[in-house]
């Protein structure tokens, strides 16, 4: 199962790294699927596992990449195309991939992380999500580093608490279902006022 | 829970009444909306007379609520009357959903509720942004949701951690409550303490727009509708250094690391105070500079909580309740002001004290309020604070506090003397 949260972390990377929206979207869902088949492994109450387990497969492999892709269909390609990502993303991202290693240690002396490897991975995706939010300026990246950044946090989340009561994923789910619909309505709404999807170019076309 | 369920009345029936305006007239809508609002306030008023400690740490913050969400239904009025393109029923399911967190981050006593309430309030506030349409506001939104989501994601792992320290006592959602955190916060390993205060403090903080996490305020405040203006910076603000406030006083304790809970919240409440005030001057843009002055103004109810003594923080608690009448006035006349004129410009706002003259004389009393002029509110509270910082000897906060203080009062100052009395360049005065 280790497996599975390193391909979270590489799936992670990808998003950071691809320059198109569709392929962004592709692995936002890819991680929909890692995190059902991660919770599974982690949790203990079958019960809540299955309604979790469901809601995060509904949620995230198919809802959430779907309302985004539907946004996107409705783009011209040229606005789905995504900037290079500078040389600086690269050092930063290396750099917080490192310093993990120095958080890990004072963690482990006090004896929350019950799956370190998984620790790593989820941490380590968080990371590439911020970086992601800091690297990216195309619209609909920056909303995927948004989900990113939950789905990494549920995988932290079992790598230390094996599972959060069930009204707090509850909870994190509408809270992140209403932040995608309300971000792709934002996001269709700047296309047609902007006439761009690059978030630093609505600064200057904003008055 | 039951008692929240019951304080959510106020909300449902907004929703309720909003959903009225498809058949019957929407002036009518609005106007029933603000009274059932105003009989529920005056329900929340009465109880709070008669049992001044019902229910909850501070019993007067649901009054208190109620009074600023009354006010905000009463201007929605003259606001929806003025943009006639917004949709009535989609402005108040917002606004009442945006009231109903409110209501939530103000009575919880969990603090995973108040996440998610605090992280509700914000989509919220944002869809009255989105709805708005133009080109400013949907940037505004948009930063808005992408900052305060990512700080409230780093607020959401210091949750994890927490409740990865406390799972043993298999209570669940019970874990988060601030008596239990009170009473178990010894388990917690000290350096995971630490970072969780750190988590919490700059993810809250971004919410709470505390600097230097406060770039989305500026924007998000000013071009908001001007009752829900009022609410963001009046209100919800305030509410956010509250849950702070709670969660550093269930778990705090000596610290190890220098720059942890308290240590923290004076560093940002001095930075606050000091850029908020700063930024007061080069303002010309009425909403924006009542915006910064809201960054200023939470910037010394941190530094009130982050000493910690029972004057600062009751300084800090009296600075809240003023600060949020007078702010969420202002920003209601500064709306006012905007649509008569047309301009959010300050000095657009041609001879208001000839064509609005009562109310360009509780503008100016606001005005001084806010600038902490005695024996108005928040002079009084101001006092407190700095009375307390000289009890800890907290020289340099202390300066600092002062410095913020009078760059403020010479800001403010300087802006209503600009728009009361200054004539317009095509104009000459006339001294006979």
């Amino acid at each position: 199962m280790d497996s599975l949260a390193l391909l979270m972390l590489i799936s992670s990377f990808l998003m950071v790294v691809v320059r198109n929206v569709r392929y962004v979207l592709l692995f936002l869902s890819l991680q929909g699927w890692l995190l059902w088949g991660l919770l599974f492994q982690s949790a203990s109450n079958a019960t809540e596992v299955l309604v979790i387990g469901l809601l995060t497969l509904l949620v995230k492999a198919f809802l959430l990449p779907l309302i985004l892709y539907r946004v996107s269909q409705k783009w011209p390609s040229s606005a789905l195309r995504i900037r290079a990502l500078p040389i600086w993303g690269y050092l930063l991202g290396f750099v917080l991939l490192l310093s993990i290693s120095h958080i890990m240690p004072p963690l482990q002396a006090a004896g929350i992380l019950h799956q370190q490897v998984w620790f790593f991975y989820g941490l380590g995706s968080l990371f590439l999500a911020y970086l992601q939010i800091m690297s990216r300026k195309h619209v609909l990246s920056l909303i995927s580093a948004f989900i990113a950044i939950e789905n990494a946090l549920v995988l932290v989340a079992a790598s230390i608490a094996g599972q959060l009561p069930l009204m707090m994923e509850i909870g994190m789910l509408l809270d992140l279902i209403l932040s995608t619909i309300l971000l792709a309505w934002l996001s269709h709404l700047i296309l047609r006022r902007f006439k761009t999807v690059d978030f630093t170019a609505m600064r200057f076309l904003r008055r | 829970m039951a008692t929240l369920i019951l304080d959510m009345i106020g909300p449902f029936g907004v929703l309720l009444l909003a959903f009225g305006s498809y058949r019957y007239d929407p002036r009518r809508i609005s106007l029933s909306i603000a009274f059932w609002v105003g009989i529920n306030f005056l329900f929340y008023a009465i109880r709070f007379m008669v049992h001044p400690g019902y229910g909850m740490t501070f019993a007067w913050l649901l009054p208190l609520i109620e009074l600023m969400v009354t006010g905000s239904a009463f201007v929605s009025i003259r606001w929806l009357r003025e943009h006639p393109s917004q949709s009535v029923v989609r402005y108040y399911f917002w606004w009442a959903l945006f009231y109903a967190a409110l209501v939530v981050i103000a009575t919880t006593q969990n603090l995973v509720l108040a996440w998610l309430a605090i992280e509700f309030s914000t989509l919220v506030s944002s869809a009255l942004l989105i709805e708005l349409g133009n080109r400013r506001a949907l940037e505004a939104a948009f930063k808005y949701m992408v900052i305060a989501s990512v700080g409230m994601s780093v607020a959401l792992l210091g949750i994890v951690l927490l409740y990865a320290s406390l799972q043993s006592q298999h209570l669940g959602w019970q874990t988060f409550t601030y008596a239990n955190l009170a009473i178990h916060h010894q388990a917690i390993a000290p350096i995971v303490r630490d970072i969780v205060m750190i988590m919490m403090l700059c993810g809250i903080g971004t919410k709470a727009g505390l600097v230097p996490f406060h770039t989305w305020l500026p924007d998000a405040h000013s071009v908001a509708p001007s009752p829900i203006s009022g609410l963001l910076s009046g209100c919800l603000l305030g509410l956010c250094l509250l849950v702070i406030d709670h969660f550093l006083r269930a778990i705090s304790m000596p610290s190890t690391l220098f720059l942890s809970g308290q240590h923290l919240l004076l560093l940002f409440g001095v930075l606050s105070v000091l850029i908020g005030s700063f930024a007061l001057f080069v303002q010309k843009d009425v909403k924006r500079m009542l915006a910064y002055s809201s960054i200023e103004q939470v910037g010394i109810m941190a530094i009130g909580f982050g000493i910690g003594t029972p004057l600062a923080i009751d300084a800090a608690l009296l600075q809240f309740v003023f600060h949020a009448i007078i702010k969420a006035s202002l920003f209601y006349l500064a709306g006012y002001f905007s649509e008569r004129y047309h301009s959010t410009h300050l000095f657009q706002w041609k001879e208001i004290t000839k064509k609005f003259p009562r109310l360009a004389i509780l503008w100016a009393i606001l005005l001084l309020a806010l600038a902490g002029l005695p024996p108005l509110g928040l002079a009084y509270s101001e006092w407190m604070l700095i009375l307390s910082l000289w009890d800890q000897q907290q020289t340099i906060v202390l300066l600092a506090l002062c410095l913020g203080l009078v760059l403020s009062f010479s800001a403010l100052s300087d802006h209503l003397i600009k728009s009361l009395w200054k004539t317009p360049r095509n104009q000459t005065v006339d001294l006979s």
